[in-house]
């Protein structure tokens, strides 16, 4: 950032980093961010953004291992040399998994930490705790227990910590995978007030440049060797085709759109979009938004509503001493559906999914598999016929010694001939017939939810059930996982996945279903959905395109199969 | 471990110094107390109490349930082993004999009543030292305990390894019971196996990948710790302020007068 006589909080010069094991992660950055000033880390999964990170805190070298070259600084600290707790007591972290740092039994003891460490008085501390809470949305929280929290709010809390502590700097590790759309909104308007009002300076990761454009002003874009392609205005970054390319970004759909139409000032946001169409309007503008919108939204598909496979009848379900987590679930589901599960954090999306694999057991109601009641079957014979992806697919891997057979765990049962035709095909359609003889410890982070999902194929289940399947992916990896689901439905598979990511289900689901505070509150065709359901009262946010139409529709422009025809065929 | 608890009950709002004293008592009691004489009497009345305050904590039986019967199973082992070896002096009063055995000149084969005694004192010494533990366990927040350790000059430093400890307890058992599910998700009914099975082929696979995720969990932990400014200052605040009340006064009375009376044995 070049801002005349700005004080410059954070210096990288020259910083290269290699791990123990030899892997280089980062190769020769360079950055300079003023106080005040909002750096995006962008680029795909192993660029090194976490790795960037853990230098700025001093977590590199102090805690994690590997060679060091190039000077780093932090409010004047030589981050080398320097000692953690003092780094501490001007730059907060929040890293991208909640719950491997949450350490506390209450919300207020988990903010309260930091401040405490700092020696503060109590009454500053309980102020804090209270601003900090109020700021991402969990005022009045105090005294929960994180373990009755979901995912997003577990992140939010992470957040309200390191609010707390009142940095100078903030780092945020890919802070908004698990938030859903609204939590995000008020998040980043926090932000964006606490970098405006109080100086703060914000470092955070992202593959989807289109979650922080409102608070960004710089963004060093990595490439997947971990060096820096450039460092520049986001609207120049995304003027870069060629580079973000090369660093695997693809740009968010409006953007996409505006240089379809040849814009010369690309848009980062819908808002932006709308006003750039509306001052640029010309008929045959409807044309090729209609037409993007259809090819990104899945049509109406025929539905199969005579051939049930899994029944939700009544289910209802609380958990212990907590509020009803599902309230009178009522679902058919049909064979070969490709089923979007939505909601916001909270709203009961897991539990659901939970119950339709046996791992909970309803209250009131029942599940029926092809009109079998669940109760009377193992969780290992449901297995057979529904296999579920984990939010967390780690708890999943058995770290057999290599992919071939971690795949192959659950097929003791046929023969040697049998488990072989059976895990070759798998391994091909997740794309990892390459690797079965790799130690599964040794993929990455995408690859490893792809080994799980090949382990479930290998079953040949009827029902492939996902909890956010693309969390923490880039935008190749999230592409590449949809494309997988695509073609095990069309080979008759049924998918159910949940998820936040609405862009990437809108194009491949014909059917969703909206939670809400553990009740359905939508069940329809995409299109339908899209077209007649305000999702923003239901904490979630339109795919960009859609929401580019309502708002060209807001001011008096109906784009063809857009919002009042009642779906987007 | 620690998350769905009613507090609205007399024990879970007791002090936690008070409730550590329970502890400090029980184990008082179980290395100083009476063995063979009086031992059956004592220990009995001092698991009633404690039992009591189970009962008050309305503690949730099925959330108790692993360490109750890892309790009692130690329990039944011990009286057996104690009836058939324990022999008090020359004398001793057989209730029943399995066989003839002589070991070391010593006739083993014989269940003794005198070792069903000392059986019997030896589990009731166990269960004491399990509900009180577990009564502080559970009815007591993590940062209740860690504010009583600072209460008791414990070093940060140590106390807060034992918080964190604490935190982890829950989490294994959560990744645990996860990595089960796993199995059971991954069409290896693992409820039909047999306990040597499990013990030969499955557990052993479990706990690999549980090692595996609690070293990246503990690492994460870690990084939260020391990036949070742990050690900053040599006097951090105590946030958590809790005095003592009247209620937790009268009650160390009370219990320190049933101490008393017990330990020696003035009933």
């Amino acid at each position: 950032m070049h801002g005349a006589m700005a004080e410059v909080v954070i210096e990288l010069d020259n910083i290269s980093f290699q791990y123990p094991d030899g892997t280089v992660a980062l190769r020769g950055i360079n950055l300079q961010v003023e106080r005040g000033g909002c750096i995006a880390v962008l680029g795909a999964n192993g660029s090194g953004k976490t790795t960037l990170l853990h230098i700025l805190t001093g977590i590199i070298p102090h805690l994690l291992a590997g060679q060091v070259s190039g000077r780093a600084s932090v409010m004047g600290f030589d981050v080398v040399g320097a000692n953690l707790r003092d780094i501490a007591q001007h730059l907060a972290i929040v890293q991208q998994d909640p719950e491997t740092q949450i350490l506390f039994g209450t919300v207020e003891a988990e903010c309260a930490f930091a401040p405490s460490n700092f020696g503060l008085p109590r009454e500053e501390i309980k102020e804090r705790i209270e601003w900090g809470l109020e700021l991402v949305g969990l005022a009045g929280f105090q005294k929960r227990s994180p373990g009755t929290l979901s995912y997003g709010q577990k992140q939010r809390l992470a957040i309200a910590a390191a609010l707390a502590m009142k940095p100078e700097v903030l780092l945020l590790d890919e802070p908004f995978a698990d938030i859903d759309p609204s939590g995000r909104k008020q998040i980043l308007s926090a932000l964006v007030r606490l970098k405006r009002e109080n100086g703060l300076t914000i470092v955070v990761t992202t593959h989807d440049l289109s979650q922080v454009a409102e608070i960004v002003d710089y963004v060093l874009l990595l490439s997947v060797t971990g060096e820096a392609l450039a460092f520049d205005h986001p609207r120049e970054v995304i003027k870069r085709l060629d580079l973000l390319n090369k660093a695997r970004i693809n740009v968010a759909p409006v953007t996409r759109l505006a240089m379809r139409i040849g814009a010369q000032q690309l848009p980062l946001t819908v808002d932006e979009c709308c006003d750039l169409l509306l001052n640029s309007w010309d008929g045959n503008l409807a044309k090729v938004i209609g037409a993007e919108i259809s090819s990104n939204i899945r049509g109406v598909s025929p539905r199969h509503r005579n051939d049930v496979v899994i029944e939700t009848v009544d289910l209802h379900y609380a958990y212990p001493r907590g509020q009803a987590a599902l309230r009178d679930i009522n679902l058919r589901i049909s064979k070969g559906d490709f089923v979007g599960v939505v909601g916001p954090n909270g709203s009961g999306k897991t539990t659901l999914l939970k119950h339709l694999v046996g791992l909970l057991r309803p209250l009131r109601g029942k599940v029926l598999l092809n009109g079998q009641d669940l109760r009377r079957l193992t969780i290992g014979e449901i297995s057979k016929e529904v296999g579920i992806l984990l939010q967390n697919p780690d708890h999943q891997l058995l770290y057999e010694n290599t992919v071939f057979d971690e795949i192959a765990y659950g097929l003791r049962q046929l023969g040697a001939e049998q488990v072989d035709r059976r895990v070759k095909k798998a391994a091909a359609v997740v794309g990892l017939e390459e690797k079965q003889d790799l130690y599964p410890g040794k993929l990455s982070s995408g690859e490893r939810t792809k080994l799980i999902l090949a382990s479930i194929i290998a079953l040949e289940p009827e029902v492939i059930i996902l909890d956010e399947p693309f969390f923490g992916q880039d935008y190749f990896g999230r592409a590449h996982l949809a494309q997988i689901l695509k073609s095990l439905n069309e080979r008759g598979h049924t998918i159910i996945v949940v998820t936040h990511n609405l862009d990437v289900i809108s194009e491949y689901a014909d059917r969703w279903i909206v939670l809400f505070e553990g009740k359905v509150v939508a069940d329809d065709s995409t299109g339908n959905i899209l077209a007649s359901v305000s999702l923003d009262n239901y904490g979630l946010e339109c795919p960009q395109l859609v929401a580019l139409a309502k708002c060209l529709e807001q001011h008096g422009i109906p784009v063809r199969g857009a919002t009042s025809g009642g779906s987007f065929t | 471990m620690m998350q769905e608890r009613s507090h609205d009950n007399f024990v879970y709002q007791l002090h936690p110094l008070i409730k550590l004293v329970v502890v400090a008592l029980t184990a008082l009691l179980v290395v100083l107390g009476p063995g063979f004489e009086g031992g059956l009497s004592v220990f009995s009345l001092w698991l009633g109490l404690l039992l009591l305050l189970w009962f008050l904590a309305r503690i949730d039986l099925v959330q108790a349930s692993r360490p109750i019967t890892l309790g009692l199973i130690v329990s039944g082992a011990l009286i057996i082993t104690q009836g058939f070896l324990y022999r008090y002096g020359q004398s001793y009063t057989p209730i029943f004999t399995l066989a003839d055995i002589q070991v070391a000149g010593r006739t083993v084969g014989t269940f003794t009543l005198e070792g069903l005694v000392v059986g019997v004192i030896g589990s009731l010494k166990i269960l004491c030292v399990i509900t009180s533990a577990m009564l502080l366990a559970l009815t007591s927040d993590v940062d209740d305990l860690s504010y009583a350790l600072m209460k008791l000059q414990i070093p940060r430093d140590m106390s807060f390894v034992l918080l964190t400890g604490m935190r982890f307890v829950p989490l294994v058992q959560q990744t645990w019971n996860d990595l089960l599910d796993a199995q059971r998700l991954r069409g290896h009914d693992i409820d039909e196996l047999g306990i040597i099975t499990r013990i030969r082929y499955l557990y052993p696979r479990v706990l690999g990948s549980l090692i595996l995720i609690l070293f990246r969990l503990g690492l994460s932990l870690e990084i939260t710790v020391r990036t949070r400014g742990f050690g900053a200052t040599k006097r951090p605040t105590e946030y958590f302020v809790k005095p003592l009340k009247p209620t937790d006064y009268v009650f160390a009375a009370g219990l320190l007068a049933v101490f008393v009376v017990v330990a020696f044995e003035l009933i």
